[in-house]
């Protein structure tokens, strides 16, 4: 109950902060600014590291390959 | 890798012959995995993808590992070097619906003893003026699993996954990310090859592995990115837990270096985890489950590297640009739970060129 009060609190304050207009998101659109810059890189290494770490499957995981079954 | 460029040249052909495709990117990569537990993946990517001035986007990916590995684990299964061959197919759709974007994707993927087919539903919308992105996304995935030596075994496991991701601009120079992920995977989630050494009486004995047939899996993660002068710092921090009593942490922390047409990035990735509770190198006894899988033991993993990524070409008349990129990664896992292989060493090395027309 408490973290879902938090977390609503987070949400509502969200509004408030300061809206960025498009005029100051030079920097925010570079490609090194994005989250996931290179998707190539991300599905590799997701599937290198779903296969030999215990924590796989809460990232849209795939079974099998890389010698792990 | 020239079937691999050809692959690419006719993926990117194609998606420009698309009727006013507004925005074509086409890329490839090829991955390299070597271990010091005698395993090698070589993997090679193909992605295209294309735009359209109506909001439709349309994008193909192909992914193969090639496996060569005569690791702890084939070991036990008294072979002395596995060769296997994985092929993977993506395809998606999108619409800008709603004022946001709503996608459908399927995959299918197969090798010699494991076939799996999915799809995924995804949302993305941005609110507060853009600087609020959310996205949605709910998967399932069927998966059968086979034995190499049987053709008649035959074992389904089934996943299903839904996320949820919010991206937040905090100032010109700051984002952050929060992302949220359930999982429910039923079926046969052990190894069908690996085998258990058990005390049974005066003797040990190998059993097969039974794991049980059942996980929910959750997962939080957090992320923030920072640029400041010529320089972009990303941490991020993940939190997972399943019903298996495995609990992970991952924290990992970037630094790019941007100098417009080249940028270089510095990476280290720590991994921790406990064991799943059934998890023992040995049992003395016989056990409802049985597992020696050292993914499931307790095991820390440390991952650094670096990586060029470089524009030679960026046309002002078409607005082409051209992308290569190249890396060098090394990983390290600690394994004190397993005793036939209390280290291991990693070397991932890629190589990567795109084109967004």
């Amino acid at each position: 109950m408490r973290r879902a009060l938090a977390l609503c609190t987070v949400l509502a304050l969200l509004p408030s902060c300061v809206l960025v207009s498009a005029p100051q998101r030079g920097l925010l659109s570079k490609r090194c600014m994005q989250f996931n810059e290179d998707s190539d890189e991300q599905v590799l290494e997701n599937h290198l590291v779903d296969s030999r770490e215990g924590s796989s499957g809460a990232r849209g995981a795939r079974g099998g390959g890389c010698g792990c079954n | 890798m020239r079937l691999q460029l050809r692959a690419l040249v006719s993926l990117g052909a194609a998606l420009a012959a698309g009727a006013q495709a507004a925005d074509v990117v086409v890329s490839s990569k090829v991955q390299v995995y070597a271990d010091s537990d005698a395993t090698i993946v070589v993997s090679p990517h193909v992605t295209g993808s294309a735009t359209f001035g109506t909001g439709t986007s349309v994008n193909a990916t192909y992914t193969e590992d090639v496996v060569s590995s005569a690791s702890v684990d084939v070991r036990t299964t008294a072979s002395p070097r596995i060769y296997d061959r994985r092929q993977e197919v993506d395809f998606g759709l999108g619409q800008a619906v709603l004022g946001g974007q709503v996608s459908a994707a399927y995959m299918h993927a197969r090798e010699r003893d494991y076939t799996s087919n999915g799809g995924s539903l995804s949302f993305t919308r941005e609110f507060l003026q853009r600087n609020l992105g959310v996205t949605a996304r709910v998967g399932f995935m069927s998966n059968l699993v086979g034995r190499a030596d049987d053709p008649a075994y035959v074992a389904p496991m089934s996943d299903w996954s839904g996320d949820l991701a919010a991206t937040y601009t905090l100032t010109p120079r700051t984002i952050a990310q929060v992302a949220a992920t359930v999982a429910q995977s039923n079926g046969m989630l052990a190894s069908p090859y690996r085998k258990v050494r058990v005390q049974l009486g005066d003797a040990v004995t190998l059993l097969p592995e039974t794991e049980p047939g059942s996980r929910f899996r959750v997962a939080g993660a957090v992320g923030v990115k920072q640029y400041v002068g010529l320089l972009v710092a990303h941490l991020d921090y993940r939190l997972y837990a399943d019903t298996w009593s495995l609990l992970s942490h991952t924290a990992e922390a970037r630094l790019v270096l941007d100098f417009d047409a080249l940028t270089v990035r510095l990476r280290y990735r720590f991994y921790v985890q406990n064991g799943a509770y059934f998890y023992q190198s040995f049992y003395d006894a016989p056990k409802a489950y049985l597992s020696a899988d050292r993914e499931l033991s307790a095991f820390t993993s440390h991952l650094f590297g670096v990586k060029l990524e470089w524009l030679p070409l960026r046309s002002k008349k078409s607005g082409a640009v051209v992308r290569v990129d190249a890396k060098v990664e090394g990983m390290y896992f600690q394994y004190p739970d397993f005793p036939r292989l209390p280290t291991r060493w990693a070397l991932i090395t890629q190589a990567g060129v795109g084109v967004d027309f």
